[in-house]
């Protein structure tokens, strides 16, 4: 964020008893935030993925959040973190889940298309969301959400692979989505980006360009 | 903060135990009154602004990604449950449940959410500031339910005024005989669905309304407020306003403490004991370990205050044994630490809003919309139910965000760009409803289970009864109808479940009455054959109503400093 405009907003604001510990945080923060970002290099080792698990969730972002001419998920890296939140914030009860999810996700893949889920290339991917993303159908969205929502000792036998499917990619949506669209190249540069509003009012949409705000 | 040192004395006008609230309150009070006065904390200090590490910090900047980890989780069993308060950027104000255990009886539960240092839960609570009604204190008389209040309304007005007027409350007056107004600051605003649901409801009921929530957030005239500035709607309050916008210990009470030359403030001070002399039959001082020595201190003083939180000050009456006062400080009526409330809630309903697609807000405002109590108004016959008292809805509106896009299963740049739009508008209500004191709702000291003080740890035990289970029923289904009245669409109805304490409301274990034999407290807040030791948190507490309760505790900790004072002028204490 500009610094001017932050020291403009906290002049507005407080004035004098804000501290100068916190003013210099505030502006440092905007330096630390910049550098963090642009020190994960591309040969990044993830924790919790297997390498080519990575690979696999690489080209499902990129087909999920491409880029156009705003950036795609992994402009902002969004593996990166995803490997993170895997890694670190499940429980082990929600990784051991994750990992039945891919299961059901391998297993619908080499049903539907014949491939081994460690051979899967762009295509296959395609060919997965074509299948399974964004249905037409209501009746097919609505099952899906409950599958996906299920508690899988409760699901029949024969549906356990579909299940499995959409908790992979409910799973999947969740995680890459939110952390695309709270990153700070996202959030700062393409959303309403105010972290000092100063003010809460009902205001007309197009007042703000008909875009979401960041925070 | 003038921090006690070596050179500091052992001997004080008076001491307060616990810096949160009620204790902040109170040492303001009697700092100013000329009172040198010891101000106790168990833990850590904390200064305004200096000590909020977090408050300026986008969720890229903090650790983690902003996300807590399941290791630094495991920290925080208990403290979790609330699903808000341990989150990366404000769990530093949340007590770790391994290094401060309780227990459960067996099927119960309670939700003991605190936080350890210097200001304690001001610095994170929810700011909801509602004054009680006449019919608040009456009710308990009326039904014959547990004991009467020894007070009413007209004993504690004036000092609603007093302390909103210090604190900054911000409002809208409605003249509402069951939520009386208060010396409010400029209300915050409600956002046009917001104001949709305020008239429709004005349409559709003649027993209630919709306000905007009453918050102890400067909103106007700044100037007014020492050290402090105006909300700037970043709703970012649990880590700390670097504006001292919201009243908090640290922004509000201890500055103007400080101030006086009188305070003396003490961290990491754990009071596990008062001192009883059985010939003055007064306090003569407490007993205090140091957390970081793990030394015991005796402190001296003419008077003490005890506003440790519902259950800390309880606990420490508990400990506090005598020839004279076997079972705990007060406990001539075996009442002490029974009869634990809180408001449960989790209980409501939401909705999608259609028609206002070219309307939306500026600003993150740490606030939403109140709809007072409704319910079994003595003078509204046809708002009797079939369960006592009732309860009050808070809830908000505002335009979905990309998680719309999780359930749609959509993907590619079109939709990536679509999801940078605001999605349709929702609408929440969460009602939050009076419990009823009951004797077997309790807590007891558990000496086999002692904390690394080596002091005895607390076990609860404590359920929801019928009277509570028929008002949720009644809960849900007035937040359906309210919706579906207004002519809003996928009305949902939740019950997310609730366990005694969530509201992080607790009160009642040493209440106030006239009879020493059924209460702790008289209604000055003394305890009963002990003039000289107050308790003005919400252990005080007689009967829950269903308002958010602080506002109350900083009314009857200003009124019981000036009776204590005006008390030992005249040497009866």
């Amino acid at each position: 964020m500009e610094r001017r405009k932050v020291l403009k907003n906290i002049s507005l604001g407080m004035g004098a008893s804000i501290s100068a510990p916190v003013l210099m945080s505030i502006i440092s923060s905007c330096q630390t935030a910049t550098d963090t970002a642009n020190n994960t290099t591309a040969a990044f080792k993830p924790s919790f993925l297997e390498d080519n698990q990575y690979k696999i969730i690489e080209l499902y972002v990129d087909k999920l959040l491409p880029r156009t001419d705003t950036p795609g998920a992994l402009d902002v890296k969004v593996p990166v973190v995803m490997d993170f939140l895997l890694d670190k914030v499940f429980y082990k009860k929600e990784q051991a889940k994750f990992k039945a999810a891919w299961e059901g996700f391998a297993t619908t893949i080499k049903t539907d298309q014949g491939v081994e889920v460690n051979d899967i290339e762009a295509k296959h991917i395609d060919a997965f969301f074509t299948k399974y993303m964004a249905p037409k159908d209501k009746s097919v969205l609505d099952k899906a959400e409950k599958l996906a929502n299920s508690d899988i000792d409760e699901v029949a036998e024969t549906e356990k692979p579909l299940a499995q499917t959409y908790k992979f990619i409910s799973t999947i949506s969740y995680m890459a989505i939110n952390t695309f669209y709270t990153s700070e190249e996202i959030a700062t540069n393409y959303l309403n980006f105010d972290p000092i509003p100063g003010v809460y009012k009902d205001i007309p949409l197009e007042e703000v360009g008909g875009k979401l705000w960041a925070l | 903060m003038p921090l006690f040192s070596d050179k500091s004395p052992m001997e004080y006008d008076a001491i307060v135990v616990g810096s949160g609230i009620s204790g902040g309150m109170a040492a303001k009070e009697l700092c100013e009154k000329g009172l040198k006065t010891l101000l106790l904390d168990r833990g850590r200090n904390v200064e305004h602004v200096k000590d909020y590490d977090t408050a300026n910090l986008e969720r890229w900047q903090l650790p983690n990604y902003g996300k807590m980890t399941a290791e630094q989780m495991k920290d925080y069993p208990k403290q979790k449950r609330t699903g808000y308060t341990i989150g990366n950027g404000h769990a530093q104000f949340f007590v770790k449940d391994t290094e401060h255990p309780y227990n459960e009886e067996p099927d119960t539960r309670f939700d003991w959410i605190r936080g350890y240092h210097v200001g304690g839960r001001s610095l994170v609570w929810g700011r909801q500031s509602y004054r009680w009604s006449a019919m608040d204190f009456e009710s308990n008389a009326r039904e014959g339910i547990a004991i009467p209040w020894p007070i009413g309304y007209d004993d504690i007005e004036p000092w609603y005024d007093y302390v909103e007027r210090f604190a900054g409350i911000s409002g809208q007056k409605e003249g509402l005989k069951q939520l009386p107004d208060g010396q409010f600051l400029e209300p915050m605003q409600l956002n046009g669905v917001e104001k949709d649901l305020r008239e429709k409801i004005k349409q559709n009921y003649a027993d209630r309304i919709l306000t905007i929530g009453r918050v102890a957030h400067i909103t106007s005239d700044a100037d007014r407020f020492e050290n402090r500035g105006s909300c700037q709607f970043r709703n970012r309050c649990m880590r700390g306003c670097p504006y001292g916008a919201y009243f908090s210990s640290n922004a509000s009470t201890l500055p103007a403490a400080e101030k006086t030359g009188n305070l003396t403030l003490r961290p990491f001070s754990i009071c596990h004991q008062i001192i009883y002399d059985e010939n003055t039959k007064r306090a003569t001082g407490v007993s205090v370990i140091d957390q970081e020595t793990n030394k015991t201190y005796e402190f001296n003083a003419k008077i003490i205050f005890v506003c440790a939180s519902t259950v800390g000050s309880t606990s420490i009456l508990m400990q506090s044994t005598s020839n004279r006062y076997p079972n705990g400080m007060g406990n001539d009526s075996g009442e002490l630490g029974h009869n634990i409330m809180d408001h449960h809630f989790q209980v409501g309903a939401s909705a999608t809003v259609e028609g206002f697609d070219d309307r939306y807000y500026k600003g993150r405002r740490p606030n939403g919309y109140y709809i007072p109590r409704f319910r079994n108004l003595p003078w509204m016959a046809e708002t009797k139910k079939d369960f006592l008292r009732g309860y009050q809805f808070q809830g908000g509106a505002s335009r979905q965000n990309w998680t719309r896009a999780v359930a749609e299963m959509r993907y590619g740049g079109a939709f990536k760009d679509e999801m940078m739009k605001p999605g349709e508008w929702n609408i929440g209500m969460n009602a939050f409803g009076e419990m009823l004191p009951y004797h077997d709702n309790k807590m007891v000291l558990d000496n086999d289970k002692k904390d690394k003080c080596g002091l005895p740890t607390v076990t609860f035990s404590t359920t929801l009864k019928e009277n509570e289970e028929k008002m949720r029923i009644d809960m849900k289904e007035t937040a359906v109808e309210m919706f579906e009245k207004a002519g809003y669409k996928n009305v949902k109805p939740f019950d997310r479940g609730y366990g005694v304490g969530l509201g992080i409301h607790e009160m009642g274990t040493a209440r106030m009455g006239n009879d020493p034999k059924t209460s702790v407290l008289n209604k000055y807040n003394q305890i009963h054959d002990c003039k000289n030791v107050f308790v003005t948190d919400g252990s005080c507490m007689t009967s829950a109503a269903c308002q958010n309760p602080s506002l109350t505790y900083m009314a009857l900790t200003a009124r019981a400093a000036d009776y204590a004072v005006s008390e030992l002028k005249k040497q009866n204490l």
